[in-house]
């Protein structure tokens, strides 16, 4: 790669009502505007609207968006305005998040007609996600010829997960009928803290051992990490599994769901709301799905108290097995909206862990902000315990600029 | 997906409720039907539909494409004929035009558009235009336009009032013509100095006799038999060309049989005229000639076969297990005063087949009530979620959250 290599990257990231942006300068990783288009179909009392930034001047700028399309559009004439003012702003290439490409794609690649049809046959993989990543990908390719684009996929790097961690236990003809296996998600999200977390401690990736908790405020989930490659994660073929959730259950004993089935005569249909949606913290706790009304409430509420308790004993189970796994870890690092607010949570899932190396310092954990790295290593831990914001945009800015240097022979 | 499909519905909501009120100026008042054929096709057209096009007999036929090419479906809405009249000479109570049932139809197709969530077939949206109890247009769109895709059929759902539960058939409706020829002379009622006016009421009262021991059925109710129309032609004594109708409107169960209904007719009437040597009877369906908005001149047979599905056919069961879980209580039911394309997708070309919409359906010869707002909306949710249980790609293990 020639040092002089650079590029202006569209990332973009949709989630099912939202589409986030940003245009990030590489090599560099300037930040040269960002934004979300919010409540995009839908209807509120607020409306639909692009929150946008460029320069340091944010704005709200309200506007009808019956679809991702018609955002998506209203963010480029947004950027293309930005441009004649501030030049950095013209993207040279599009990056999107595609969540689950199946066996097709294990790396990002430029996308071209033969990989759109290709990814056609991967969208009832994330009917929901998939579907949305790809009407953009479309429209892009039919409205914007000129611009390359790049597929960063959200379950590529647990590809690296072996056999014996990734297979279910299940008949073998349907296994390989249906393909069932552990796929794991948050990829882009557990890659970022991988990277992070060595350069922010100066260390290589290819010799550490992370154990990385992404703790969001909707899904959650832990990875293992050994020389830069994932080896285990807790979500599965499905986002439902690992981790409980705030409105996720995570494991559970099948046996309880095929009980609960029979007694209440569910449907598969309604047994899937009862765990993707009923379950997890508002199950348990019933008056909000947020861990933090939780921890707001734990002093005077015992249901509160009964969900936290369970909520750190599933994540410290996982640290504990994936600990074994990795004889030791190196590194371990909290992320996401509750791994970086919530320096209670932290506390109590490390307490205890001295007996794996892992020493938390009190008063190092109630002084990270949220908003830096964080070193949260207590004295004697041979384990580093840090909290680091995560930064999906980046990492997918990343492997595209690298793909795109490759392909443009930077 | 819940609540994706939720939330892509408040978003249709202003404009529903704008096409609703465009549709019902419409019908209000003095307009071409083909202009309220092509107010449907804007705004199919204006959701995002895949494709959408009016055929040469007035059919809309609009169309979501599938992610695959499994098994499609079908949602079906009737429009009053194009006749190339104004309009304002229809009775309201005769329309076959439901427009709750529209909406219904046009924005369950738009939602599930609009979420991207995928289907393993196409989803088609077809208004087909009906003359009183003729239906026409769903013979020539299925015998043009969808030939090829009847064995891709999955399931069709009829948008009229059912009041948000599952209708299953309904009665069978025709219209015949009992014609006497007779001679008025040789003593034909010639001494008691009646008229030929006068020689039909033997028979229209053996008629309403008839009618009120009619057989019924248990889910559907009673047949009935109600003297639409007499007319006659030639007044002259001894002329055997004198001829009078009687046209009988006529539902009928499942048990009865067409043919038999009309030769019962002309028995009666045989009966009624025994006792005259020069008498002869004749009975048959009546026809409508239709001028197409095309130009084109059909005649068609006033008539509507009874169906049924059975209420544990898989494309039921599926049904009312997504109302279910949903929160809805749907019953099965039977139309008990309307008339439905169901006589023929499902009568005739066997293509699984159910009702469902918001509101009542009216007595005979009473207007629609007004359905409100709230009540569409609801049926628009719930029919989306049929159509996603019917053809929609599984989302089992997602949810529309960030992951």
């Amino acid at each position: 790669m020639k040092s002089d290599a650079a590029a202006s990257i569209l990332v973009i990231n949709c989630g099912s009502s939202s589409l986030k942006y940003r245009v990030l300068h590489m090599p560099e990783e300037r930040e040269c505007a960002s934004g979300e288009a919010v409540r995009v179909g839908t209807r509120t009392a607020a409306g639909s609207a692009i929150l946008h930034s460029v320069g340091g001047e944010k704005r709200t700028i309200p506007l009808p968006l019956p679809d991702h399309s018609a955002a998506f559009h209203a963010v480029i004439s947004l950027l293309n305005e930005d441009a004649q003012r501030h030049p950095e702003v013209a993207y040279t290439c599009f990056a999107h998040r595609y969540v689950h490409p199946g066996t097709q794609y294990a790396l990002t690649a430029q996308i071209d007609e033969k990989m759109i049809e290709r990814l056609k046959a991967s969208v009832n993989l994330a009917p929901i996600h998939n579907r949305i990543s790809l009407q953009l990908i479309e429209t892009c390719a039919r409205e914007y010829r000129t611009v390359p684009q790049y597929a960063v996929f959200d379950t590529s790097f647990h590809r690296t997960i072996p056999p014996p961690f990734s297979s279910y236990a299940l008949p073998r003809s349907l296994v390989q009928k249906y393909h069932l296996r552990k796929i794991g998600f948050h990829g882009i999200s557990h890659r970022f803290i991988m990277e992070e977390s060595c350069r922010f401690l100066g260390r290589d990736p290819a010799t550490q051992k992370i154990i990385s908790c992404h703790l969001g405020s909707g899904g959650s989930s832990v990875c293992a990490l050994r020389n830069g490659e994932s080896i285990n994660t807790s979500m599965g073929f499905t986002p439902l599994e690992g981790l409980m959730m705030n409105t996720r259950c995570g494991d559970l004993d099948i046996g309880v769901l095929l009980n609960v089935m029979e007694k209440h005569r569910l449907s598969p249909q309604e047994a899937e709301e009862m765990l993707n949606r009923k379950s997890g913290i508002l199950g348990v706790f019933s008056s909000s799905s947020d861990m933090r009304d939780v921890v707001a409430q734990l002093g005077t509420d015992e249901k509160a108290r009964a969900v936290f308790a369970m909520y750190v004993r599933r994540v410290r189970r996982y640290i504990g097995y994936y600990t074994l796994l990795l004889k030791k870890a190196d590194i371990l690092v909290f992320t996401d909206t509750l791994g970086i607010e919530l320096p209670l949570l932290r506390e109590r899932i490390c307490e205890g862990l001295e007996c794996f190396g892992i020493r938390l310092d009190t008063k190092r954990n109630m002084a990270a902000d949220g908003y830096r790295n964080a070193d949260l290593t207590g004295e004697g831990s041979e384990t580093r315990v840090l909290a680091i914001p995560t930064n999906e945009e980046i990492m997918i800015a990343r492997e595209t600029f690298k793909e795109f240097c490759h392909d443009h022979r930077c | 997906m819940q609540e994706l499909i939720a939330g892509r519905l408040e978003g249709l909501c202003e404009p529903m409720k704008e096409m609703g009120s465009a549709l019902e100026a419409f019908r209000n008042g003095a307009h071409r039907a083909a202009d309220f054929s092509s107010l449907i096709l804007e705004e199919m057209k204006e959701m995002g539909f895949d494709d959408c096009m009016v055929d040469r007999f007035g059919n809309i036929v609009g169309c979501v494409n599938g992610f695959r090419h499994e098994q499609d479906m079908a949602l079906i809405f009737s429009i009053d004929y194009d006749n190339g009249t104004d309009g304002k000479g229809t009775d309201p109570a005769e329309r076959a035009c439901y427009t709750p049932g529209i909406l219904t139809a046009l924005y369950s197709a738009a939602v599930l558009k609009r979420t991207l969530l995928p289907l393993n077939g196409d989803l088609l949206v077809c208004g087909v235009p009906r003359s009183g109890c003729c239906g026409f247009g769903i013979k020539y769109l299925f015998e043009y336009y969808l030939r090829k895709r009847i064995r891709n059929l999955k399931g069709i759902i009829l948008c009229e009032p059912t009041d948000l539960n599952l209708y299953l058939g309904h009665k069978g409706r025709m219209e015949y013509e009992i014609a006497v020829k007779l001679r008025l002379s040789d003593g034909f009622l010639a001494n008691k100095g009646i008229n030929m006016l006068g020689t039909m009421f033997p028979l229209i009262h053996e008629l309403e006799t008839v009618s009120r021991s009619l057989p019924s059925n248990y889910a559907m109710g009673s047949s009935s038999l109600q003297i639409k129309d007499v007319h006659f032609c030639g007044t002259r004594p001894k002329d055997a060309q004198n001829e009078f109708k009687v046209v009988v409107d006529r539902t009928f169960i499942p048990e009865e049989q067409e043919e038999s209904i009309l030769e019962r007719a002309k028995m009666i009437a045989e009966s009624v005229y025994n006792g005259e040597k020069s008498v002869s009877v004749q009975t048959s369906v009546a026809r409508e000639k239709i001028t197409l908005s095309a130009g084109t001149d059909i005649v068609s047979e006033k008539e509507f076969k009874p169906w049924t599905i059975e209420s544990s056919h898989p494309f039921v069961l599926k049904s009312l297990q997504a109302l279910a879980d949903n929160g809805f209580s749907p019953h099965l039911g039977f139309w008990k005063n309307t008339i439905t394309e169901g006589s023929y997708t499902f009568g005739e070309l066997g293509i699984p087949t159910l009702g469902f919409g918001p509101g009542q359906e009216p007595e005979p010869g009473h207007q629609m009530q007004q359905v409100p707002f709230e009540a569409i909306k609801k049926a628009v949710y719930a029919q989306t979620m049929i159509i996603h249980r019917c053809i929609g790609v599984p989302t089992f293990g997602w949810t529309s959250d960030e992951i």
